[in-house]
């Protein structure tokens, strides 16, 4: 059975599609919205909106052993929550990133522009882990404690090779 | 009609079997790796997280595709990878690359014939997370990402 709600906004209503109705999952939805909510009273950042619904989406969907076909971990509620705190941290004056769920259970930020310039932001357990590559051999990689600030060197990529068009 | 189904889908897994495939995994040898889950597929391209190795393995399942048509390359995945699942999830992609690049990371093929002769593992990933993620991004930016078109399910 599937359940539609909304999430109260100063601005727009955020309808979730809920097909899971576990305890979990109700967590994840509640945890993840309240953080939304804080967002919007600081301002209205349409795509953040997106990226939390997306992440509510995927946890919901990637909450069994083996999701991606092969030998995935479950997405679990921490790192939901963690992916939705990333997401409050992240400069305005960026590209929208795409969510994606990781095979260890993770939800990692991925950004991508067309001449196969990636990278990735995401938090595993208690640290903060990036990578990415930038054309021909420049890349860079690292892992720092997760934080309530971006690190300058994850900042400065962000805003060097992927700035808002 | 089902029983007719699943007879034609035995014969047919049965037929795929008699493959010769050398064990040895040539550079120049065409892989492809079955995608299940949508968000791990961007426009017109497969994100690094379609690579990263299994936890529990620390490898990435892959086909080796050397001399087939796409049918044989669809039926591949449908019989032996996407029919070994209990949840009845259908493959809806694949990232299909030549060895070499993965070989330039530092990585290895290994044939491990099981559940069929084509099947190969990408092993020797690092443990520490970053790095997995600059291979897996390489392999997605070498890989061309072909579509499961339901005509050709």
């Amino acid at each position: 059975m599937s359940t539609r709600f909304a999430i109260p906004s100063m601005y727009a209503p955020v309808e979730w599609c809920v097909d899971g109705v576990s305890a979990e999952s109700q967590e994840i939805r509640s945890m993840v919205s309240r953080i939304a909510s804080q967002q919007r009273i600081l301002a209205s950042f349409g795509w953040r909106d997106s990226l939390l619904d997306e992440v509510s989406h995927i946890s919901q969907n990637c909450e069994r052993q083996g999701w991606d076909g092969y030998d995935a971990e479950p997405i679990s509620n921490e790192s939901a929550i963690r992916a939705a705190q990333l997401i409050e941290l992240l400069p305005n004056s960026i590209q929208t990133p795409d969510v994606v769920p990781e095979p260890s259970g993770d939800i990692s930020l991925e950004w991508h522009v067309a001449d196969q310039k990636n990278f990735s932001l995401g938090v595993s357990g208690q640290s903060l882990v990036y990578a990415g590559i930038f054309g021909g051999s420049s890349k860079s990689y690292g892992e720092e404690r997760f934080s309530r600030d971006l690190p300058s060197t994850v900042l400065e990529i962000l805003t060097s090779y992927f700035p808002q068009v | 009609m089902t029983y007719l189904l699943q007879f034609w889908r035995f014969l047919q897994a049965t037929f795929l079997k008699f493959d010769r495939v050398p064990r040895q995994v040539s550079s120049t040898e065409p892989i492809s790796r079955f995608v299940f889950y949508r968000d791990h597929l961007k426009i017109g391209r497969v994100s690094f997280a379609a690579f990263m190795p299994s936890p529990k393995t620390m490898d990435v399942s892959v086909y080796r595709t050397f001399g087939c048509s796409e049918r044989k390359i669809w039926l591949l995945g449908d019989l032996f990878v996407a029919a070994k699942r209990k949840d009845n999830r259908s493959i809806i992609a694949r990232a299909d690359l030549v060895s070499q690049p993965v070989l330039n990371q530092g990585l290895d093929i290994i044939s491990e014939p099981s559940p069929h002769p084509r099947h190969a593992n990408v092993t020797r990933w690092p443990n520490d997370k970053p790095q997995q993620k600059i291979k897996a991004m390489a392999l997605a930016n070498a890989a061309k990402l072909q579509m499961h078109s339901q005509s050709e399910k």
